[in-house]
């Protein structure tokens, strides 16, 4: 059965179906070969369902919010915030636009959108202070997988949802990982200025300028607080939460700034829709195939493979890795954690392995996955924003991916760096 | 063989129709976004600040994301955004990249009209209401063979673009 599976899965994927409608006839096929046609209905309930869900209502609005806080400019008053503090560092526009990623990170929870905004205001200004444009590139994009890892992010509330685990959760949980994929950064991007003599911001922080600075950056420094504090204080549901940074987000695009023309606001909701267009063939199809694969067994099937060759802990795990790894060079992060989330998780949590550190882990492996060649969101993107070609992008990039590799490696086997912030506040009963 | 203005001709009436369905579905989304949006931001509103929550607030929202979900499958499609694996381009003759794309096509037609006939099922065959309204379950169930049929349209209109494309002379693939 698994073999049919996967013959079916590959071959209608490299044929150049679309993923969630790869999803969707393998699962048909699948009902068909099992003689089980009376379960067709369930396709279009199954999918319906998906979508009748408050927890994923989280997602459209994340996604909205993001959008809307780039178009109305908050990021280059975010850069310029950075800038007075963290350019002061050798290699300083490199420091700033890792910095940036990770209070980015608060605000949006897409990696792609991250690497495109960010990419179009550092790489120009950092290749006219003297930095080459591949290693430019390769830091806004290395930085970029960042935003999704520190909440709020996109494919925890997809993960969530269909894995039924505590998105606050989840969020909770990608703090320190997070951050530790930033300082990871910084120390390798030190390391390389160093040697390659990168300039510094010459500015002193003074007082009017801290004031100035701050004062601009105000807005953008309000929603992660406001967002983080709401959702991991308990005050607020992560849905609620999302809602409410849309609100601020329009808040200040229409009353503080007054940049925001109705014109603009339709086609950034209209442009968030056909992302949701994407995003809806994917959930609802996975949700059929997760519930498909769940009847014909698969999961246990898969279990006993892993288990046949070994039963510990950290060596299924390894394994685990490794295969994320590979699917991930090939297929995009949400379908990836659709797919394997449902087959590969009961596996780990049977030996022992908390829901939230597997699903950290997922988003933490599947992330790098976006900037690993041959394919990847974020890696396409840097070429579309830095005019380089695959191979030079990647020269430069890989001592980043080493880097991340090395933080992936401490999350599978440090369960307290995801566990410790969501046990402190209350997330793990 | 049809002469090549005829072929153009042809090409943009579906491409105007295309454009114009897109459009529709499009003011839909978004009018369904942003009263999503609305009554989302009200029901934290009344919950938090009025002490008195709204029980309908949560159940509209969701409705609204189902049908602004579905329908926007269909412009996806059209726009060409669904998520591909591309690693066969440039290792195959153009010839089998062409011949795929239509195999590709048939395929997508398959599972739209296989949802589209589930959906319709599942829509008139509906019995229960909304549970803090009173109306039938099947006015957002419809979302499904609404959004199976657009997707249809948007899928035909395509292929029929494609297949012109190919009369007309020193003129690339236009999907």
């Amino acid at each position: 059965m698994i073999g049919i599976i996967l013959t079916l899965f590959f071959g209608l994927a490299i044929i150049g179906v679309p993923v969630g409608i790869v999803v969707a006839l393998t699962t048909l096929f699948g009902f068909i070969y099992t003689d089980n046609a009376i379960f067709l209905s369930m396709i279009s309930q199954r999918m319906f369902s998906a979508m009748d869900s408050f927890t994923f209502l989280a997602l459209p609005f994340f996604l909205l919010a993001g959008d809307i806080m780039n178009k109305v400019g908050l990021t280059a008053r975010l850069v310029d915030f950075a800038n007075l503090f963290f350019g002061r560092l050798k290699g300083g526009l490199a420091q700033v636009n890792i910095v940036t990623s990770i209070i980015f990170g608060g605000i949006s929870g897409a990696a792609v959108a991250d690497t495109a905004a960010l990419g179009r205001i550092f790489i120009p200004s950092m290749t006219q202070q003297g930095y080459e444009r591949d290693f430019s590139t390769a830091v806004t994009v290395a930085s970029s997988i960042i935003a999704p890892i520190i909440p709020p992010s996109i494919i925890m509330v997809l993960y969530g949802s269909i894995m039924e685990v505590s998105i606050a959760g989840l969020f909770a949980a990608g703090i320190v990982p997070g951050l530790l994929i930033g300082v990871a950064l910084m120390i390798l991007t030190r390391i390389i200025a160093g040697r390659r003599n990168y300039p510094t911001n010459p500015e002193k922080i003074t007082f009017s300028r801290l004031v100035k600075r701050t004062r601009g950056a105000m807005w953008a420094l309000m929603m992660p607080i406001i967002i983080l504090g709401g959702i991991l204080g308990g005050f607020f549901t992560p849905t609620e939460a999302a809602a409410i940074a849309v609100g601020f987000a329009l808040f200040v695009g229409l009353v503080v700034y007054r940049n925001l023309t109705f014109k603009d606001l339709y086609s950034v909701f209209f442009k968030s829709a056909v992302t949701m267009g994407v995003i809806t063939m994917l959930l609802s199809a996975a949700t059929v195939l997760a519930w498909f694969l769940a009847i014909e067994q698969i999961p246990e099937m898969v279990a006993h493979i892993f288990m046949s060759i070994s039963d510990n802990k950290y060596i299924i795990l390894l394994l685990c890795n490794i295969f994320l790894i590979i699917v991930g060079m090939f297929l995009d992060i949400g379908p990836a954690l659709l797919i394997l989330g449902p087959i590969l998780a009961p596996l780990a949590i049977n030996l022992g392995v908390h829901p939230l550190h597997f699903g950290i882990m997922m988003c933490v492996n599947l992330n790098i996955a976006l900037m690993t060649p041959p394919m990847g969101g974020c890696l396409f993107m840097g070429m579309i924003v830095g005019e380089l070609k695959l191979g030079e992008l990647v020269r430069a990039l890989w001592p980043f991916i080493l880097a991340e590799l090395f933080v992936l490696v401490l999350v599978i086997y440090i369960p307290a760096i995801t566990m410790w912030v969501p046990g402190m506040l209350g997330f793990i009963k | 063989m049809p002469n090549y203005s005829r072929a153009q001709s042809i090409i943009d009436t579906a491409e105007k129709i295309g454009l114009a369905i897109e459009k529709i579905c499009g003011a839909l989304c978004v009018f369904c976004f942003a009263t999503m949006t609305i009554i989302a931001i009200l029901g934290v509103f009344f919950r938090y600040v009025m002490q008195s929550p709204f029980m309908w607030t949560e159940e509209v929202a969701r409705y609204l994301l189902v049908w602004l979900g579905f329908t926007a499958v269909s412009i996806a499609l059209r726009q060409d955004k669904h998520i591909k694996v591309e690693v066969l381009d440039g290792f195959v003759p153009q010839i089998v990249v062409k011949l795929m794309s239509y195999v590709v096509d048939l395929l997508v037609a398959i599972f739209f009209v296989v949802l589209l006939w589930q959906g319709y099922l599942m829509t008139i065959n509906n019995i229960m209401t909304a549970s803090t309204f009173q109306i039938s379950m099947s006015w957002i169930l419809a979302a499904v063979p609404v959004a199976a049929a657009l997707t249809l349209v948007q899928l035909f209109l395509n292929v029929i673009k494609k297949i012109f494309t190919e009369f007309v002379p020193g003129k690339e693939e236009v999907t």
